[in-house]
């Protein structure tokens, strides 16, 4: 069956394609920040109401290989099935050449099969947006964003989910090229500290450092509770 | 059957190659050129059948172009070898390729590297090595006359008795023998002994 919304309507819109992104603003939040020396990935938690236990089980941070980290903002299930693709032809691309997959192959893999379901009318898109975070060959860290139709930018601060457009904005403001990972760090406790009590927040808050260990490994560094709360009031 | 050597020193590689090409007992070509460019400044001898030569040669260097062109990097010798190797033992159980090659060039830290891959898709790293029915005779000389300190001359007096040897004793008159040395940027073609 054959729907119309994949067609282009008068406006010169795709309806599939807009409403998936509406289905993405409702999802939780994710800000991602670059600087100097490390990476800094957000992301809040859907039901912040159940205890931490199983923080690694139920957090929206994944690791793609060693040297790549994703962030996922949507439709848990079709997060999983891309992001497992992505890991299959990482490793794919290992075996044959036996080097580590470059970031922008990675972009590419996910964006190919996001893109591939939006000139079929038949099945509906993946309702996930990604940030995907890592070193690129020039040896510079680097933000990825991708749209649900496979549509991606770099970004120095990219911010997607719920409050997506005011958060980016939020962004713009504070811009600055010579950042240091703390002034990264820093900026975004403060956008979710304006909008929420921040204690409340660090309840379902998560937040990855990620510092580039050598050639094919991340530090990857999970803040908890207390070292967001102490951190915060340092400030 | 071709005859290939080839050795590697401090900063150089060289490599020796025959020039005939036989259909069975008829010699049809005296002047081919069988070192092929694969990468930038990375070249390879492949012998074996004529149309698994060609074909795998051609697939080897369009699909490293296509990688380059598709990701923006250029690809080191190391991931070239370990490409070739897997494509060989991806159809060894569909459709085999009767091939043995050799690849010579420059790695990312400026050190000449030398990989032998078999028709089986065995992968190795080497100083010296040769190819094809002569490597029976060719063997015992480099082995009695490498160094790993030898300059470009020294190792073009190994190839040309090499040579010498096979011009004596080889079942197949091979015509000429095709020389190049390989440098960090450039080559040079020394001749046909």
């Amino acid at each position: 069956m054959i729907s119309d919304k994949y067609f282009f309507d008068q406006k010169g819109k795709l309806n599939g394609l807009e409403n998936t992104n509406k289905a993405i603003w409702r999802s939780s939040e994710a800000i991602g920040i670059i600087s100097r020396d490390g990476i800094i990935l957000s992301v809040t938690r859907d039901n912040y109401s159940m205890s931490r236990g199983n923080s690694r089980l139920t957090s929206r941070i994944f690791l793609i290989d060693s040297h790549v980290v994703c962030v996922v903002s949507g439709l848990i299930p079709d997060a999983n099935f891309l992001i497992n693709h992505a890991r299959i032809q990482a490793q794919h691309y290992k075996q044959i050449f036996q080097k580590i997959i470059p970031l922008k192959k990675v972009l590419e893999e996910i964006c190919d099969l996001k893109y591939y379901f939006t000139t079929r009318g038949d099945t509906r898109l993946f309702g996930v947006s990604f940030m995907i975070a890592g070193w690129n060959d020039l040896n510079n860290p680097i933000i990825y964003k991708t749209d649900p139709d496979g549509r991606n930018w770099s970004f120095w601060g990219a911010a997607i989910g719920y409050d997506s457009l005011i958060n980016q904005d939020m962004l713009y403001e504070v811009f600055d090229i010579d950042f240091n990972i703390n002034n990264a760090l820093g900026i975004i406790l403060d956008i979710f500290s304006k909008k929420y009590n921040f204690y409340d927040v660090t309840e379902f808050l998560d937040v990855a450092i990620i510092r580039k260990k050598d050639e094919k490994k991340l530090f990857f560094n999970l803040l908890n509770k207390k070292s967001m709360l102490s951190i915060f009031k340092f400030k | 059957m071709e005859s290939v050597m080839s050795i590697i020193g401090k900063n150089f590689g060289i490599i020796a190659v025959d020039t005939l090409y036989v259909k069975s007992i008829l010699s049809i070509k005296k002047d081919l050129n069988k070192i092929i460019e694969i990468g930038p400044n990375i070249y390879t001898v492949v012998s074996g059948y004529p149309g698994d030569v060609a074909q795998f040669t051609d697939l080897i260097q369009k699909s490293i172009q296509l990688h380059t062109l598709e990701n923006g990097i250029i690809l080191d010798i190391n991931s070239i070898a370990n490409l070739m190797r897997s494509e060989i033992s991806s159809c060894l159980r569909k459709g085999p390729l009767k091939i043995n090659l050799i690849l010579v060039g420059f790695d990312i830290k400026c050190q000449p590297s030398l990989y032998l891959i078999d028709y089986l898709g065995n992968l190795q790293k080497m100083n010296f090595c040769a190819q094809g029915y002569s490597s029976l005779l060719i063997y015992s000389l480099l082995e009695k006359y490498f160094d790993e300190k030898i300059n470009v001359e020294q190792a073009i007096q190994i190839i040309k008795k090499c040579i010498s040897t096979l011009r004596s004793r080889f079942l197949v008159n091979q015509n000429g023998f095709l020389v190049k040395v390989i440098f960090n940027r450039t080559t040079k073609l020394i001749g046909v002994f």
